[in-house]
């Protein structure tokens, strides 16, 4: 009795909430202030979230399948009292934020409520579906319930449909899509990698060499089998022709990604195959190899895949891919250098070999160099000037040149701590060794990374006194052109609210051509861009 | 941008191929360090590198007979751990920083020794143990493991129950 009074109480004080707040939203003219509305979308993704696990715990209550354990009354006193709460939520401010997106389809709220949605729902999705395929593949079977499948898949393919009505329009627009296709691809990549250095490169192996473990395919295969239609419908599809920041970001980061996996995987064969060489080793040295190969053919793939959507012309994506494989090559080569270092003039190791030690760190060293070496030279293919100034290359060498820096700094100051505490009659072991290698190897990538930086500063500062001046762009997708523009310019930029004018690079540059560093008004829309003088009082 | 850069690419390169040839060359060549025997640090040298060339009488032998008690070699050799590698940490003066037990109490079964009349140490020596897997990258683990000494008849000798713990079982058999 107790219990249906808690039930009715709140029911009744959710629908005065409602009431209230539909009644002050029909006094004020709601669809009239265009607005990001994030905080409607991050209300409404929260009771979309709360009302679809509480839903999906509900049907399967009623399904309950062959589960073990298994309390209907607990299970349907949670899933109704979260339901009741957020369902009414969930309802109102989806007929709200539906009605302000005809008035307003650049809303940057919808795109963060889909991508919210993408991750958590596509994420819950992956998880039962690997379940329920695995469950296929097993003798015993499983207890995987199929209701939470129905439940994820629904609300998936409702926003799906949702999301095709009113796409996106905002500069992040591909966010959700882009959240859809790294799920889909790190989901078809661990099925792959398990399929292939568990599964069929070790039924291999072991027709070679007797100490191979026995080949197992599970759940690899239920992961490529849910993660391939993910990822190929989520990222194969065709994509708009203005791709986002979003969708360059993920296409750089995989790419970097997926070829350090495609060359950590090839350097971890070759650390295997000149231990084996030049080391004492035991007959199941060679036990790795499968999963290392599968590691690294699974990497070049995805390499292959996404690298060659950044094309080969020198765009900032591209530079940024490059920059960052060329910032991860001298991370790696530093660190194995003070290890190798150690290796060679430590006085720690008082047992035992460290032949395969060394081999390991002289292998990783050398692959981790050709990687920096090779990316630092690509730099030569674009005009020098375009190069010197574009963002990716200033951020490697600045950014980059900092961080060793602040490490150098950091190697100093414990050499000098050691070196001090020991003149003052301290007790302190520890080897200056490791921070004074550490010292030097960062001190020396900072100094050429920031002499390189400042450098090409002074080549490339202009003759041409620029006075500041004021410039006010009209867009509704200004992209990153504010950062074209001479540190002299102030940019301004009004939002269009009807998706049109977006500036893509090329237009970017054109822009900043005919502004030509003086106060100016430019307008763009989707016939092109129009720049007229602007009054400076 | 090669004009822009304060050292030539090609001297980078072979700088580069220098150090690394340079540090491989020294690296093989050198073997363990070689401490001095009569030190903590020594000792634990002697113990660990007797292990690693499983001479069981020769790693007993620097135990100290009171805390080695009837152990022998077979139940070192039952604890043999098949390939590792000793890297030196610090060595500490002090007691040990842990509860003692200072009495035994008869509840079933046989009487125990009274631990509280075996020496403590006063030396402190921390060694990494790196167990050594199979085949490339990551195929290692680490083990940080704390040797205690003490100083008696001008030797450094090893007390309490030490790497790979093995006197807990046959000290009083």
């Amino acid at each position: 009795m107790t219990e249906a009074f808690g039930l009715l109480l709140i029911l009744v004080i959710a629908g005065v909430v409602i009431a209230v707040v539909a009644s002050r939203a029909r006094k004020r003219p709601s669809g009239d202030r265009p607005g990001g509305d994030i905080v409607a979308y991050l209300i409404l993704a929260l009771a979309m979230g709360v009302a679809g696990f509480a839903l999906a715990e509900l049907v399967a209550t009623a399904f309950p399948g062959d589960s073990l354990v298994f309390d209907p009354a607990a299970n349907l006193a949670t899933s109704l009292s979260a339901l009741v709460v957020s369902g009414p939520f969930a309802f109102y401010f989806w007929r709200r934020q539906s009605a302000r997106r005809a008035s307003y389809p650049a809303s940057p709220g919808w795109t963060l409520y889909l991508a919210i949605i993408e991750a958590v729902f596509v994420v819950a999705l992956v998880v039962v579906a690997v379940q329920l395929v695995d469950d296929l593949f097993n003798e015993n079977g499983g207890t995987t319930s199929w209701t939470r499948f129905v439940v994820y898949a629904a609300v998936v393919v409702f926003h799906e449909l949702a999301a095709r009505a009113t796409p996106p329009t905002s500069d992040a627009s591909d966010l959700p899509r882009v959240i859809g296709s790294g799920i889909g691809l790190v989901t078809l990549t661990v099925g792959l990698v398990g399929l292939l250095g568990e599964g069929l490169f070790v039924e291999v192996y072991g027709a070679i060499e007797s100490s191979a473990d026995s080949p197992g395919y599970s759940p690899w295969l239920a992961m490529t089998i849910v993660g391939a239609p993910i990822w190929w419908f989520r990222w194969l599809r065709p994509w708009a022709s203005e791709r986002g920041i979003p969708y360059w970001t993920y296409t750089v980061v995989v790419s970097v990604i997926a070829l350090s996996m495609a060359v950590g995987g090839a350097a971890a064969i070759g650390v295997t195959i000149v231990q084996a060489l030049f080391g004492d080793v035991s007959s199941s040295h060679f036990d790795v190899v499968p999963l290392e190969a599968a590691f690294s053919i699974v990497g070049w793939a995805g390499w292959l895949l996404h690298r060659r959507r950044l094309g080969q012309e020198r765009t900032n994506q591209l530079r940024a891919y490059e920059y960052l494989m060329a910032a991860i090559g001298l991370g790696v080569s530093v660190t194995w250098a003070v290890v190798l270092t150690m290796l060679a003039f430590g006085r720690s190791l008082i047992v035992g070999a460290n032949a395969e030690d060394v081999l390991t760190a002289g292998t990783v060293l050398v692959v981790a160099l050709a990687v920096w070496l090779v990316f630092t030279s690509r730099s030569r293919r674009g005009a020098p000037e375009e190069e010197a100034t574009s963002w990716p290359r200033r951020f490697y060498h600045l950014g980059l040149g900092v961080i060793m820096a602040l490490i150098a700094a950091g190697g100093l100051i414990t050499t000098l701590y050691i070196l001090l505490n020991r003149a003052l009659g301290g007790e302190n072991t520890d080897s200056v060794l490791q921070p004074s290698v550490t010292f030097i190897y960062t001190g020396l990538a900072a100094w050429y990374l920031l002499i390189v930086y400042l450098g090409e500063r002074k080549t490339m500062e202009s003759d041409e006194v620029v006075t500041p001046f004021e410039v006010t762009i009209i867009s509704s997708h200004p992209g990153i052109i504010a950062t074209k523009f001479p540190k002299q310019a102030r940019v301004r930029v009004l939002h269009r609210g009807d998706g049109a004018g977006a500036i893509d690079d090329e237009m970017a540059d054109e822009i900043v051509a005919a502004v030509d560093n003086k106060p100016s008004l430019v307008w763009v829309d989707d016939d092109g861009f129009r720049v007229a003088p602007a009054r400076t009082s | 941008m090669s004009g822009n850069r304060p050292v030539p690419g090609w001297l980078i390169a072979t700088g580069l191929g220098v150090l690394v040839v340079g540090l491989v060359t020294v690296a093989m060549l050198r073997g363990p360090a070689e401490l001095d025997p009569d030190s903590p640090e020594g000792t634990v040298q002697e113990y660990l590198m007797s292990l690693d060339d499983s001479r069981w009488q020769d790693a007993l032998d620097v135990l100290h007979p009171a805390w080695r008690g009837e152990c022998q070699a077979n139940d070192l050799m039952a604890m043999h751990v098949p390939e590792f590698t000793a890297e030196l940490g610090t060595a500490s003066s002090g007691s040990r920083n842990e509860f003692i037990v200072t009495d035994f109490r008869e509840v079933s079964g046989e009487d125990t020794d009274d631990e509280a009349t075996l020496p403590l140490g006063t030396r402190f020596v921390e060694v990494t143990i790196r167990h050594i897997g199979e085949g490339g990258l990551g195929s290692t683990w680490t083990e940080p493991v704390t040797f205690e000494l003490v100083d008696e008849d001008d030797f450094w000798w090893i007390v309490g129950d030490p790497w790979p713990y093995f006197t807990w079982n046959c000290r009083d058999r």
